[in-house]
């Protein structure tokens, strides 16, 4: 994995961004750069820290009250979630939204449209699947996640948490994206699914060739497979860096640990 | 036709389930459009007009009832989603427009004002209320299949996520919306040519119960639900001589008690997957493990 | 000119009787944020109670009494039956089970009274004819029509006191505001319900009987026509807001008897529904109420 290097278009930017609800700053004065080199980074930060605010302003779903978000360098600030997802930022959702009363694979089919759809974006072409392009797409996305075959065609309620999570993976990476967003991905499941969720991500990061950047609570899962980590409390961005300097950091264990360091 | 007879029975109720599977459109996306009552009487006085004065054929009159409809049902929503009404708003307002239509039905005299009109071609007959019926539901069957019928269900599902996905939400349910209108048009088209006489109060508020009630009774969750609703409830208490007078209200005390005990009413997605078969459902429960025991991991 | 106060008259009756309606289904909006369409048969089921009252005891104050504490249980059962089982779903659910159980009620009005054919409240001094004159106008109401416009006055007071100032009508006003922060104050908000929903469900009762000392006849569906311009008048009040709806039932009122008097008088019942769809689209808040409009 390529350390990202400083001279190359980050794939997603986000510059000074304040985010408001009512009086509350959710997100205030935020910066941060997702490079656009294949690889794995994390936010990390205690529970209201807007982190997932975060996430639905990169995505388009809430517009800050100002700053800006550029996308491989173009200003994106206030557009729509589907034009971002049409820009191949894509993201999951945490607990796995998925439609539930959608076949495996038509709800990966359904994502996919949108990203093959000739014509005007968001239009009525949409609702046409000639030529089968985006069941093709959709397919591979679910091998991609190696998701066996024998699944495509339940519905969600019959899936493990896990593959509901890799089910929701899958929609997103149809938009073949260059940054991909998840949500707390390795929430509820055990040891076990959560090597297998991490050795999936690192494989997924560089044969799609995307930017993973996951909202993880899990300490050591992420420090096993970030490279750079961003660190959030109260809506500010605390700090950033490799997980050793995380590690180190005397107001991130504050922040987040407590006054104990005994995390190593 | 003999009114009472056991041919009117069948062909009323199926009549009836074709524009309840037309409701059942928007009702699915939790839309509360209840101006059904007010497409079903445009399909009905327009086809009526057409055939009666206008010499027109009946498969263009029931055509341009249906369309009429759909536009209306185009129309009244599109309306309500530019000013963005809230669920009970967007209800309130449908049924305004369906009675306000009613109150100037009963007011134009071309279409025979309070008294009626009268005199329709009876060109409905039972064969082409269950073929045209049969095509509906075979119809709604092969839409849940289309990508249109995807779009219905993640809107039904989860309206919040799928605009994420590129999909016109708006220009999507108000579509969906004015196919189901179609059909309600469809369906007094074919009522006002069975009946043969119409009045502006034969499409008020008992209408609407008798179209939606029991279709939220069978369940929404799957058309299947609407169907078997409609069936159940307008059938059994019509075929059951001594239970005719009180048709209603065994429809509203049966809703009533199998929403208490059963808010998603009485056939769930569940149910039809228990119903279809054990061996597959087994199957999946093998497949159903993590990573642990994952023979294709 | 004697005819044009006699028309002012007839819409304050008429507007009365709105308002009382109103005040009760608004209320029921603003605490119970549902959608709740059982008022109509409570209001009904009021009348027909009015009726027999009236019959057996031949004291206009009798039936009164019955109808409005008849309508008061009514509504709880109401509340019991078609809102509580439902109250964490889906507000199709709700619109769909309160639906039901006023079909219940009113078929059963039907089966059981006259074959549901309109019925006529047995002559009282309710029908009993005063002429009031002043300044060389005369005026002729009944007794009836003084009663709904003394009584609607004297309940919708009694309900505005009860709100302001007693315990409940503050816990009331609080599970309004905010169900959620209520129940964390130690309100239980289904006891509230049900409280407003008895106090909503009395007053329709009263109209009920009112209606039925006014109007020639009641059959089982004076209930479900009036539930629908109360609607409207709730609406253009305000969802939650009485005074918007005393306002709105009396305008309703007079706006109504003008425009019957001088315009074609089966369009006289458009001007409910015009009022909800023009209300829904400028100002869908009503004049006084919460926003019912999500600006997502």
């Amino acid at each position: 994995m390529t350390a990202p290097t400083i001279d190359q278009v980050p794939a997603l930017e986000l510059k000074s961004a304040y985010v408001k609800f009512g009086g509350v700053t959710a997100v205030n004065d935020v910066s941060l750069r997702i490079p656009a080199a294949a690889g794995i980074s994390a936010i990390i930060g205690p529970n209201g820290a807007g982190k997932t605010t975060l996430f639905n302003v990169l995505t388009g779903i809430i517009r800050p009250v100002s700053g800006q978000i550029l996308i491989a360098g173009r200003d994106m600030t206030g557009r729509r979630p589907d034009e971002i997802f049409r820009a191949r930022i894509a993201r999951t959702f945490q607990g796995a939204r998925l439609f539930a009363h959608l076949s495996v694979r038509d709800n990966v089919r359904l994502a996919a449209r949108s990203v093959s759809a000739p014509g005007r974006p968001g239009g009525p072409s949409v609702w046409f699947d000639r030529h089968g392009d985006a069941l093709r797409r959709a397919e591979r996305a679910l091998t991609e996640v190696d998701l066996p075959h024998l699944l495509w065609s339940v519905w969600p309620d019959q899936l493990t948490l896990l593959q509901r999570r890799l089910v929701e993976i899958a929609r997103a990476v149809t938009a073949e994206p260059v940054a991909l967003l998840l949500d707390e991905p390795a929430a509820g499941l055990n040891t076990a699914e959560k090597e297998r969720l991490c050795a999936l991500l690192v494989r997924l990061a560089t044969s799609i060739g995307c930017r993973i950047v996951v909202i993880e609570h899990d300490m050591k899962l992420v420090m096993s497979i970030a490279e750079r980590i961003w660190v959030m409390n109260f809506g500010c961005l605390l700090s950033e860096g490799t997980p050793a300097d995380i590690r180190a950091n005397e107001a991130v264990i504050e922040a987040y640990l407590g006054t104990r360091s005994h995390h190593g | 036709m003999a009114a009472g007879s056991l041919e009117a029975l069948v062909t009323v109720q199926l009549i009836y389930l074709i524009a309840a599977l037309g409701h059942y459109l928007p009702l699915s996306m939790k839309q509360l459009d209840i101006g059904i009552a007010g497409y079903f009487a445009i399909g009905a006085y327009t086809s009526a007009y057409l055939t009666r004065d206008c010499d027109m054929s009946f498969t263009v009159a029931l055509l341009a009832g249906a369309i009429l409809a759909g536009a209306g049902a185009f129309v009244v929503d599109a309306l309500a989603t530019r000013v963005r009404l809230s669920g009970f708003a967007y209800a309130i307002f449908s049924l305004s427009f369906a009675e306000s239509l009613r109150i100037i039905l009963n007011n134009v005299e071309a279409l025979g004002a309070s008294g009626g009109l009268v005199g329709i071609p009876p060109d409905t007959t039972l064969p082409l209320v269950a073929i045209i019926a049969a095509a509906v539901v075979a119809g709604f069957w092969w839409f849940d299949r289309t990508r249109l019928g995807h779009l219905r269900t993640a809107i039904a599902d989860d309206e919040f996520i799928v605009p994420i996905f590129g999909v016109p939400l708006v220009a999507t349910k108000l579509t969906i919306f004015a196919i189901g209108g179609a059909l309600g048009g469809l369906a007094g088209g074919l009522y006002s040519h069975y009946v043969l006489f119409i009045r502006p109060d034969d499409f008020g508020f008992a209408l609407l119960i008798a179209l939606q009630l029991p279709m939220v009774f069978g369940g929404l969750d799957r058309f299947y639900g609407a169907v078997a609703g409609m069936l159940l409830l307008g059938f059994i208490p019509e075929f059951v001589r001594v239970l005719a007078q009180y048709r209603l209200i065994v429809m509203a005390a049966a809703t009533l008690l199998v929403l208490i005990m059963r808010p998603s009413g009485l056939i769930t997605h569940q149910t039809i997957a228990w119903l279809r078969s054990g061996c597959r459902r087994s199957a999946n429960e093998r497949t159903k493990v993590g990573l642990s025991s994952d023979p294709s991991s | 000119m004697s005819v044009f106060l006699q028309q002012i008259v007839n819409g304050l009756v008429i507007g009365s009787s709105y308002a009382l309606v109103a005040v009760g289904f608004t209320l029921i909006f603003g605490v119970l944020r549902i959608v709740y369409l059982a008022h109509g048969a409570v209001l009904v089921a009021g009348a027909y109670l009015g009726l027999f009252a009236l019959t057996w005891f031949g004291s206009v104050t009798a039936a009164l009494v019955v109808g409005t504490v008849g309508s008061a249980i009514l509504g709880l059962v109401v509340e019991f039956v078609a809102l509580r089982p439902v109250r964490r779903q889906d507000h199709l659910i709700a619109l769909v089970t309160t639906i039901s159980f006023a079909t219940i009620v009113q078929e059963t009005l039907r089966l059981t009274v006259q074959s549901g054919q309109p019925i006529s409240y047995p002559d009282s001094i309710g029908s009993a004819l005063l002429k009031l004159e002043f300044g060389g106008v005369s005026l002729h109401v009944t007794v009836g029509q003084v009663a709904v416009i003394a009584v609607a006055l004297v309940l919708v007071v009694a309900l505005t006191v009860i709100i302001q100032r007693t315990w409940m009508g503050r816990s009331i006003r609080a599970v309004a505001d905010s169900p959620l922060v209520a129940s964390m104050l130690g309100i239980r908000v289904n006891l509230i319900s049900a409280q407003t929903v008895a106090l909503a469900s009395a007053l329709a009762g009263a109209a009920g009987v009112l209606l039925g000392l006014t109007i020639p006849a009641i059959d089982p569906y004076v209930g479900e026509h009036l539930q629908f311009k109360a609607l409207a008048v709730v609406l253009f009040g305000g969802l939650g807001s009485i005074p918007g709806a005393v306002i709105g039932g009396l305008l309703l009122g007079f706006v109504e008897t003008m425009a019957a008097g001088y315009l074609a008088s089966s369009y006289r019942d458009l001007f409910a529904f015009m009022t909800m769809v023009v209300i829904l689209f400028v100002r869908p808040s009503g004049l006084l109420g919460r926003r019912i409009v999500e600006r997502v």
